[in-house]
């Protein structure tokens, strides 16, 4: 039965940050306003953009400036103007305009002004499917626990058709590192999270795309604006929160695909991501260094922690030490080489062993690479993935621990193509 | 080969445990890959022989019910022996007929349920909901409920099904094929119902329900408080005046979510009492009912009523707060 037409349904408000966005920002919102769903709001944040971004917003959309009250629960940087459009036909656009203060700022900020009592975090240049947000709402209303957060699955959008905002052909990536991509999303969403959520276990909704109670996140204090991991962190901190107060919660996941996002396919900006990914973990790890190995929370203190710990960030690291120790072995000429070749054949076949049975779990649910070629195709990337892709990950992993320690904050800039004009 | 067992066997044991499982996993690689490969030809092939039965189901539908000259005693036998003798192309058919069922009013929606019949699908989705798995359940309660099939009993187990797909279907089962009385299944739940079935019942009384409105009052006493806040909200929502008397005893009610429909409810109905009843207790209220209280105001109140209350709201409090100001600031405007 349809309950997209249902009036009974939470309305939600949809909080995208945007910062040099003129590019695309208008036909982002655009998609955006053709989202399936009975009742929503979407709320950009113009987070101090330099170029064009809110003159385009301001000519395309027809604003005004809002008038209506908001109360600053979580301290931000200064609202310059808040704005709502004259034309009926985006009468649930609401455009902030503030100093810049980074992501987690601007998403605050989307928190104190919206007026809907679920949030969902967006990128504003993602594309969601039609009926992503009822998806996701799901969890919140059918779960007999308070549910706090939940979060879906997210593809990749390279090369992709997409039409009117919509995804039209769904292909595989041209490029090698979009590819390798592809096999590490099948293998963190459908065999990772889903396997985390079995056990609600999970750490992280992706900022990509998540959707929270707003009075939890209020309570919990907001996006940290420290952290440049502040997705991950928000909801662990949410989860300590929860436990703290003994109160029964749970975080939702909806195995399904529900949005589309574009992937760096170039190596530098793929290095600047996983870079930050590293900090944005270390910096999270650090703040609840507490609940690692703390019986009181459970699962989160007894697996999820102690995993983040060693398989997301030290792994690396301890990677690492074993390529200086061979290469000082190498260079002492202490290598015994059969040794060194079965213990290479034995994480290389491991590495192809998991990444096909992530394939193997993408054809038998979603299958959505129609093309017969695309699953040879797959199955390639899978086996150079390991020798190719692995080692630039891992030394942009280690880069990122290094800036850490050197006190780097920044994100970075993130250079995307633009899904829409790119696929068009 | 006793050359390589002699190798080997001069091996060291962690050369011969990391030769094992290069082996094993070499072997899951290529057990992986083979399914991988059979599962996309196997679905590139069923989706194949899905076209083809979904086009014999058309043809045969289309002659049924269209077609004077179709000898439909025998063309049901012939069709039933050479195009349903699978479970997919029971399936398939299935599919067709709820398409039609959908697309169809009148006189080809009845042909539609005698044809689901003459082909003994019935059976074989009732033989779905006494042996299969619960996606399965789910779906031939669907096909039961979409073609009005009148079979309570096999049904209302599945009301109190684990899986919520199940439960949902069970509910939208009940109220598509009543034709009065929709909600008389209340009184075989157990558990409390959670908000996504209860938006489900009530979008299913608005759209799927074609029967008299229901009384909502009589389930005012049910023993889940779900029920009684939905009956509540529903007696708003249908405009049912002559039950104002009865939800009023809920202003007091211990649980505050109760308290806070009922005050909706009551000042969407425009009950002129409400307010000399609800502004004496705003003090020690908690949040989510205080915040109603002040919206109630708005509806049905003066901008005096409000500013009573201004000093009754702890400055901790910043949402009753927000509401006060958005609400005061909506009283100057008009």
């Amino acid at each position: 039965m349809a309950l997209l037409q249902s009036t009974s349904l939470p309305s939600i408000s949809i909080l995208a940050p945007a910062f040099n966005e003129e590019a695309n920002i208008v036909e982002n919102i655009r998609s955006l306003l053709t989202i399936n769903y009975p009742s929503y709001e979407i709320v950009i944040i113009n987070d101090g953009s330099k170029d064009e971004t809110l003159n385009r917003l301001i000519k395309s959309f027809h604003l005004v400036e809002d008038d209506a009250l908001h109360y600053n629960f979580i301290p931000t940087k200064e609202i310059k103007k808040v704005y709502k459009s004259k034309s009926k036909s985006f009468k649930n656009l609401k455009i902030i305009d503030k100093e810049n203060g980074g992501k987690a700022d601007a998403l605050n900020t989307g928190i104190n002004v919206c007026k809907h009592g679920i949030i969902c975090s967006i990128d504003v240049d993602c594309v969601l499917e039609s009926d992503a947000l009822l998806k996701l709402i799901k969890p919140f209303l059918n779960n007999k626990k308070k549910v706090i957060a939940s979060g879906g699955v997210i593809r990749i959008a390279n090369s992709c058709i997409i039409e009117d905002g919509k995804v039209i052909e769904v292909k595989l990536p041209n490029k090698f590192v979009a590819r390798a991509q592809v096999i590490e999303y099948f293998r963190a969403f459908l065999m990772g999270r889903m396997a985390w959520s079995r056990m609600d276990g999970l750490l992280l909704i992706s900022g990509a795309f998540g959707m929270f109670d707003k009075n939890t996140v209020m309570e919990a204090g907001g996006y940290n604006t420290n952290t440049v991991g502040e997705d991950m962190e928000l909801l662990v901190r949410m989860r300590k929160m929860m436990r703290a107060r003994n109160e029964a919660y749970t975080v939702g996941f909806i195995p399904d695909p529900l949005c589309w996002t574009e992937v760096p396919q170039d190596w530098k900006v793929l290095h600047r991501q996983r870079n930050r990914w590293t900090r944005g973990t270390a910096e999270t790890l650090w703040l609840h260094k507490a609940m690692i190995f703390n019986p009181e929370y459970k699962v989160l203190g007894m697996l999820s922690t102690p995993y983040w710990l060693f398989f997301e960030w030290l792994a690396p690291l301890i990677e690492f030490i074993g390529i200086i120790f061979f290469i000082v072995l190498l260079c002492l000429g202490q290598i015994e080489w059969l040794f060194a070749l079965s213990f290479f054949l034995v994480s290389y076949c491991f590495g192809i062993l998991y990444s096909v049975t992530a394939l193997l779990f993408e054809e038998y649910s979603f299958q959505q690479y129609k093309k017969t070629n695309y699953i040879y195709k797959l199955i390639i990337t899978a086996c150079l993935e390991p020798v190719l892709y692995h080692p630039f990950i891992l030394w942009a992993c280690l880069k990122g621990n290094i800036d850490l320690f050197r006190g780097r904050k920044s994100w970075g800039i993130m250079n995307r193509t633009g899904l829409r004009n790119a696929a068009k | 080969m006793n050359s390589l067992e002699h190798i080997v066997n001069d091996w060291p044991w962690i050369l011969k445990l990391n030769a094992l499982f290069i082996v094993l996993f070499l072997v899951f690689i290529i057990m992986v890959i083979c399914s991988l490969v059979y599962l996309r030809i196997y679905k590139n092939q069923r989706e194949r022989h899905k076209i083809s039965y979904q086009e014999n189901a058309d043809e045969f539908l289309n002659n049924y019910m269209f077609n004077d000259d179709f000898d439909i005693k025998n063309e049901i036998e012939t069709f039933k022996s050479k195009h349903l003798n699978t479970p997919l192309k029971k399936k398939i058919t299935l599919r067709q007929i709820l398409i039609y069922n959908e697309n169809f009013k009148g006189e080809s929606s009845v042909l539609i349920k005698k044809v689901f019949q003459e082909l003994e699908l019935d059976q074989f989705v009732f033989n779905i909901l006494k042996k299969g798995s619960w996606y399965a359940k789910a779906r031939a309660i669907y096909v039961l409920s979409e073609l009005l099939v009148k079979e309570p009993r096999l049904v209302s187990p599945y009301l109190n099904a684990k899986h919520e797909e199940v439960r949902e279907q069970a509910i939208y089962y009940f109220l598509k094929t009543a034709t009065n009385n929709p909600l008389s299944f209340f009184k075989n739940l157990k558990t409390e119902l959670t908000l996504w079935e209860l938006v489900y019942i009530e979008d299913s009384i608005k759209y799927a329900y074609t029967g008299e409105t229901p009384d909502f009052s009589i389930w005012l006493d049910h023993h889940l408080i779900t029920i009684r806040i939905f009956s509540i909200k529903m007696i708003q929502q249908f405009n049912q005046f002559e039950n104002i008397p009865k939800i009023i005893p809920f202003l007091y009610h211990e649980n505050p979510h109760v308290r806070k429909e009922t005050i909706r409810a009551l000042y969407k109905l425009h009950y002129e009492a409400l307010l000399e009843k609800v502004i004496p207790s705003f003090k020690d209220e908690e949040e989510v009912v205080k915040s109603e209280i002040i919206k109630a105001i708005q509806a049905l109140g003066r901008i005096d009523q409000l500013k009573e209350l201004k000093s009754l709201i702890s400055n901790q409090d910043k949402r009753t707060e927000l509401t006060y100001l958005q609400v005061e600031k909506n009283f100057m405007i008009n």
